[in-house]
């Protein structure tokens, strides 16, 4: 119980950081993605260092506060808004589970990191993530006036996110990630 | 020449059973039994980008014998970009997966069905986005989004998984026979 809600808590700092570092690069217009979105890099480092149920919690927990934040905790026009908060939360769940049940990686090569199976994952979950969300925003009357653009732009900043967060993650914590024997 | 008139042969065949299975009520419908996507994935675990040429010449073929729906959508522009796009889509899912280290979708000889699995539903996701996008900026057409690409993407996925381990299967009863 203590573990679970440690994990959680530590998910729920690091997704918030990464959060709200992309907060003034965010667009009013639901059409454009943020161009970089982080979180998925931070959801994805969470969801693979401490396991589905002890990131899952904290990283809804961080995107909804932000998500409230921003929105005023206003609830009517923005629910669909919030949903796709769930879906980021769930994405990486889905992504890992995806490539673990097809038994293509487990991530991991004789304890070490396969990073080309990261780079491969962040693809993977922005496309898990964005596809829904296509059908899931109209569904609240606010019209995509561009579906092409709405896809390309939330693909493209979900991969350029991902791979920034999980490179920046990696330079600072170099040595302890090389003292574990995992790089 | 083999690989290509092999490749070909096997969408336009692939092509022409699907649409006399499930023929499409109009042109923005996608096919739930969209076996083509099988055959091109076939094609490119058999002959890997040698395939790419045979195909093309597969898709521009059917889409003259069977897709007269090209000319009602966009005329042949539209079916050119179409074909290419269902050239493309799989072959970046082919090379995704090899690129990326995934799967050789081959273990000591041994077809791994899984992989091969990851692998249709990966290209059906490629394919139903380009083609979707594609559709929206080609045509005016005021079909819904969710409606079009749950045609495609389902479509591809179970036609393509169909097709898929239905030849592979017989394929491996066929050896099995002549040992």
């Amino acid at each position: 119980m203590l573990d679970f809600l440690k994990f959680n808590l530590i998910s729920f700092v690091i997704v918030l950081i990464s959060r709200w570092i992309i907060v003034p690069f965010d667009h009013i217009d639901i059409s454009l993605a943020n161009y970089m979105w982080l979180p998925i890099g931070s959801t994805i480092i969470v969801t693979l260092m401490f396991g589905f149920s002890r990131s899952f919690y904290g990283i809804l927990t961080a995107l909804l506060l932000v998500a409230g934040i921003n929105k005023g905790f206003v609830w009517d026009p923005y629910q669909f808004s919030y949903i796709g908060k769930v879906i980021d939360s769930l994405g990486p769940i889905v992504s890992i589970m995806m490539m673990r049940v097809f038994q293509l990686s487990d991530f991991f090569d004789s304890g070490k990191v396969n990073h080309l199976h990261i780079v491969f994952l962040v693809i993977l979950n922005s496309i898990v993530v964005t596809l829904p969300k296509v059908f899931i925003y109209p569904l609240g009357g606010k019209e995509i006036p561009d579906p092409v653009a709405f896809m390309s732009s939330y693909i493209s900043s979900d991969i350029v996110g991902g791979l920034v967060f999980i490179y920046a993650f990696v330079l600072l914590f170099k040595p302890i990630l090389i003292k574990n024997k995992l790089i | 020449m083999n690989t290509y008139i092999q490749s070909s042969s096997i969408v336009v065949v692939a092509t022409g059973l699907s649409l006399s299975l499930q023929p499409p009520i109009y042109s923005e419908q996608g096919n739930y039994l969209w076996l083509p996507l099988g055959a091109i994935v076939l094609s490119y675990l058999l002959f890997e980008y040698k395939a790419i040429l045979g195909v093309f010449i597969g898709t521009m073929i059917s889409g003259f014998l069977f897709l007269d729906a090209w000319s009602s959508v966009g005329g042949y522009r539209f079916g050119l970009i179409e074909s290419a796009i269902a050239v493309i889509s799989p072959y970046l899912a082919f090379l995704s997966i090899r690129k990326f280290e995934l799967s050789p979708f081959f273990n000591n000889y041994k077809i791994n069905f899984r992989h091969i699995t990851f692998f249709v539903i990966l290209s059906a996701t490629y394919d139903a986005m380009f083609k979707f996008s594609h559709l929206l900026l080609a045509t005016e057409s005021d079909i819904s989004p969710s409606l079009l690409m749950r045609h495609y993407f389902l479509g591809e996925i179970i036609g393509g998984l169909v097709f898929v381990i239905f030849l592979l299967k017989l394929f491996d009863i066929f050896v099995k026979r002549l040992k």
